[in-house]
């Protein structure tokens, strides 16, 4: 048992540190500094992310030869608790570089690679992911969304909901049915579309957090070539599931956040009184914190017992299901609790929130982590199946 | 990074899981609730063969001066049968006492005797009252010369019915306080790792406690057995009666014993929750090997989510407590500054975890999960047991608020 860094990891740290310091936009304060409305939030994190472009920030986990650092998993790691320690502006190609780039690295063309990939890094371009249909969500094998083949084209009509950025994406990456005959895992097939053409409208949600970061896209006839497809026609089931894969150090983020949160929510209960005592103070609180001790320790921990696994193996295992299902129920449960110890104010949102709104935003933006990414349910489904050996849930 | 046993840990594990398997696995503890400790016994000898005793006892003394985190895949092992006997008491608590605080022959003595098995220590702490604070003691130990007079009623005692001899911490008379200390002070006493964990909630009187040995067929000690439903415990119930003792028996500075025992019973709780997470891991293994093979509807049992899903929360719990366990051991052993937090949190956490893990099972086992043939209830009983030895989850939620500065 170690929890020590190498001299290399270390100066991996060191150098994000100065990064940092020089590079986060001047007077930032975590997210609550984020200009409020479109376009000038759009174009706030565009810029972000160019500049960790250009400072070499941006694709830690990349090879070198696609403008990446090749940082190991531990590096990679390192960066995310870096990032979220310093409440950095989040990466607004985060589908790109996280998922979409690493799987066109992986199994796209020599012209998918030459075409995509620099402009993904850079920000260029701007890439959602269309899996989710109103038909179709933890069952992600009945989508509808079809594609025909015309000649030399594809032509794809259907919908596609929830899709994060998908009202700045340039890009999206499709999943859509392309034979009906088979069983309902096959037939599907995994598509590049450019999002700028007619046959493609994005209408934006509005979000119970009061953003708009999810859309409803609407195709008709919308066209894609035959350049466009990502492995083979009727692989696409497999091919999701691929970019799924690419998810390589799983909820790093989601489990530094949570450690911060903690923190920050025994500084809260340090300034807040109720009856002349600090919260702190008061048995019930104080022992509702310790037991958020307990468990964002032992979410933290059994990440890192995790991640062992991973470095040693060389692959995820599906005990990433278990990470994702401690820290997002975890998460939504602690910041709940932050907004509940404001008593009368708790209600209270945006410029009229107690202290700043970063509470509520936090607990409110929480309740959709239990849903995106495979539902608490279904991550359950695959944690008693695929790690207990339990039987199958009905499917048909 | 390597947050993981290593390969000497868990080849530990894998000898000591065979002895246990050896030896009947459950079967130890259930023929020791029916009276027959013989097997229980073999299997210490066999445990001490294994070198488990002298794991973390220093080598100068013939041990392999390892630390209780490589203690850790031995307690999840014993946990998982719910071994009764002092193993725990012994080497989790004596060895570390006696080690830390012991005089130069009470090292080679006591530490000696603990490696090769001869003596095995229970701990003789809670009187009558019920309290765990050391500054609620009304047992007393009067200096008369060269003479120390024990006298207590101590109750709740974990393998007292097993133990060779039991480590007794009693209120002392200052007689002595100014130096004419025999071996107390000679002692390597330093308690270097310690972090200030004094326990918030103590009210009584902290000064003044001394730790004594006494051997368990010294003149004056009654030991009787109390009934309890876990009966693999060996609860007992002892008092020491006007009870003679020489210099030798006090361990480290009279009148210092509490700062030891704050020390040591870190390595204790480390140890107990280490217990529980094996133990806890057997319960799920077996409700999930259950839930595969019973049939209703038409279905395994483990097809309704309503069950698989009670699993899984349950089996996250495992794999925290797990994360808590080892590190909680880890800060010990490295004398890590959040120590007291990580011990006594993982403690807190695990005991309700635990808790909750073998109630579930007796409920997912339905009708057979209630009976007594089946193992279900023996992990409930010890579950329960063990929530409220040397401290309560409350306690122990107070003691990681005030090391966190709460
Ligand atoms: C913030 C956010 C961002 C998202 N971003 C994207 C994106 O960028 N791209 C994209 O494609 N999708 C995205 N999604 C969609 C997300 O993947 C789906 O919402 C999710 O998979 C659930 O599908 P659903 O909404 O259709 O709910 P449903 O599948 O209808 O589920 C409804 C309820 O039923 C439960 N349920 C369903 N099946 C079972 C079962 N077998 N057993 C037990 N319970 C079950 C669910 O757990 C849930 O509680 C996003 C969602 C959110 C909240």
């Amino acid at each position: 048992m170690d929890f020590s860094l190498t001299s290399a990891e270390r100066e991996f740290q060191h150098a994000l540190r100065d990064w940092l310091e020089q590079n986060l936009p001047a007077g930032w304060k975590g997210s609550r500094s984020l200009p409020k409305t479109d376009p000038e939030r759009t174009q706030f994190l565009r810029d972000w992310q160019r500049r960790l472009y250009d400072g070499g920030w941006a694709g830690v986990a990349w090879p070198k030869e696609y403008g990446g650092r090749g940082a190991t998993l531990l590096e990679e790691v390192i960066y995310q608790e870096e990032m979220v320690r310093v409440k950095a502006p989040p990466v607004i190609n985060i589908i790109g570089i996280g998922m979409i780039g690493p799987t066109l690295i992986q199994i796209g063309t020599e012209a998918q690679k030459r075409r995509y990939v620099h402009k993904i890094l850079s920000g260029e371009e701007i890439w959602c992911q269309g899996y989710s249909e109103p038909g179709a969500g933890s069952d992600l094998a009945a989508i509808q969304t079809h594609a025909v083949k015309q000649g030399d084209k594809w032509i794809i009509n259907g919908q596609k909901v929830w899709t994060s950025y998908a009202h700045i994406a340039d890009r999206c990456f499709l999943l859509a049915r392309t034979d009906r005959s088979g069983a309902k895992h096959d037939g599907m097939t995994a598509f590049l579309i450019d999002m700028h053409q007619p046959g493609v409208e994005t209408r934006p949600i509005h979000q119970m957090s009061d953003h708009y970061d999810f859309n409803e896209i609407f195709f008709t006839d919308a066209v894609a070539y035959e350049e466009d497809i990502v492995g083979e026609v009727g692989e696409g089931w497999k091919v999701a599931v691929t970019l799924l894969m690419h998810e390589r150090v799983g909820v790093a983020r989601q489990v530094f956040s949570l450690q911060r949160d903690f923190n920050d929510l025994v500084g809260f209960s340090k300034t807040l009184t109720r009856q002349g005592v600090r919260l702190v103070e008061n048995p019930v609180v104080k022992k509702r914190l310790v037991d958020y001790y307990a468990r964002s320790r032992g979410a933290l921990l059994t990440y890192y017992r995790h991640l062992t696994q991973t470095m040693k193996t060389g692959h995820p295992g599906v005990e990433g299901s278990m990470d994702k299902l401690l820290c997002s129920e975890l998460g939504k449960d602690m910041l709940g609790y932050a907004v509940s110890l404001q008593g009368a104010h708790s209600p209270l949102w945006h410029e009229d929130a107690y202290v700043n709104s970063s509470w509520q935003d936090g607990y409110l933006e929480s309740l959709g982590l239990t849903i995106a990414g495979g539902t608490t349910e279904i991550q359950k489904n695959v944690v008693a199946e695929r790690v207990l050996g339990l039987p199958k849930d009905i499917k048909h | 990074m390597d947050f993981s046993l290593s390969k000497e840990q868990e080849m530990l594990r894998q000898s000591v899981q065979k002895c246990l398997q050896n030896q009947g696995g459950i079967e130890i503890a259930r023929s020791y609730m029916d009276g027959e400790p013989q097997r229980l016994k073999k299997t210490y000898g066999e445990l001490v063969q294994l070198g488990v005793t002298s794991v973390n006892i220093p080598e100068a003394y013939g041990g392999v001066g390892l630390s209780n985190i490589d203690l850790v895949p031995v307690f999840e092992e014993t946990g998982r049968v719910l071994l009764p006997g002092t193993l725990r008491e012994t080497v989790a608590f004596a060895t570390p006492l006696i080690a830390r605080y012991g005089s130069a022959e009470q090292k080679e003595e006591l530490l000696s005797g603990i490696a090769n098995g001869q003596m095995t220590f229970a701990l003789a702490v809670v009187e009558t009252n019920g309290s765990y604070q050391l500054g609620d003691i009304e047992g007393t130990a009067r200096r008369q010369g060269d003479v120390i007079h024990l006298d207590a009623v101590k109750t709740v005692v974990h393998g007292g019915m097993d133990a060779t001899a039991f480590l007794v911490p009693v209120r002392s008379d200052d007689a002595s306080s100014d130096g004419d200390s025999l071996n107390g002070d000679s002692s390597n006493g330093d308690s270097s790792n310690d972090d200030s964990s004094k326990g918030g909630s103590s009210n009584g009187d902290h000064e003044g406690i001394t730790w004594l040995w006494v051997e368990r067929d010294h003149d004056g000690v009654t030991v009787e057995p109390l009934q309890s439903f876990d009966a693999t415990l060996g609860l007992a119930k002892v008092t020491f009666s006007s009870v003679q003792l020489d210099e030798q028996h006090v361990i480290g500075k009279w009148g210092n014993g509490l700062e030891m025992c704050e020390d040591c019973v870190q390595d204790l709780h480390a140890a107990v929750s280490a217990e529980m997470i094996g133990a806890m891991e057997h319960v799920l293994d077996s409700v999930t090997e259950y839930a595969k093979t019973r049939v209703q509807f038409g279905q395994p049992i483990g097809r309704f989510q309503a069950v698989k899903h009670r699993i899984v929360d349950r089996r996250l719990e495992l794999e925290t407590a797990k994360s808590l366990v080892y590190y909680a051991n880890w800060a010990v052993a490295s004398g890590s500054s959040d120590k007291t937090a990580a011990v006594y949190s993982a403690r807190s956490y695990a005991t309700e975890a635990f808790i909750r893990a073998a109630s579930d099972n007796i409920q997912l086992h339905g009708g057979i999960g209630f009976t007594w043939e089946m193992d279900c209830h023996l992990y409930l009983k010890r579950a329960r047991a063990l929530e409220n030895y040397l401290g309560s989850v409350q306690d122990f939620e107070e003691q990681t608020a005030s090391a966190l500065g709460w």
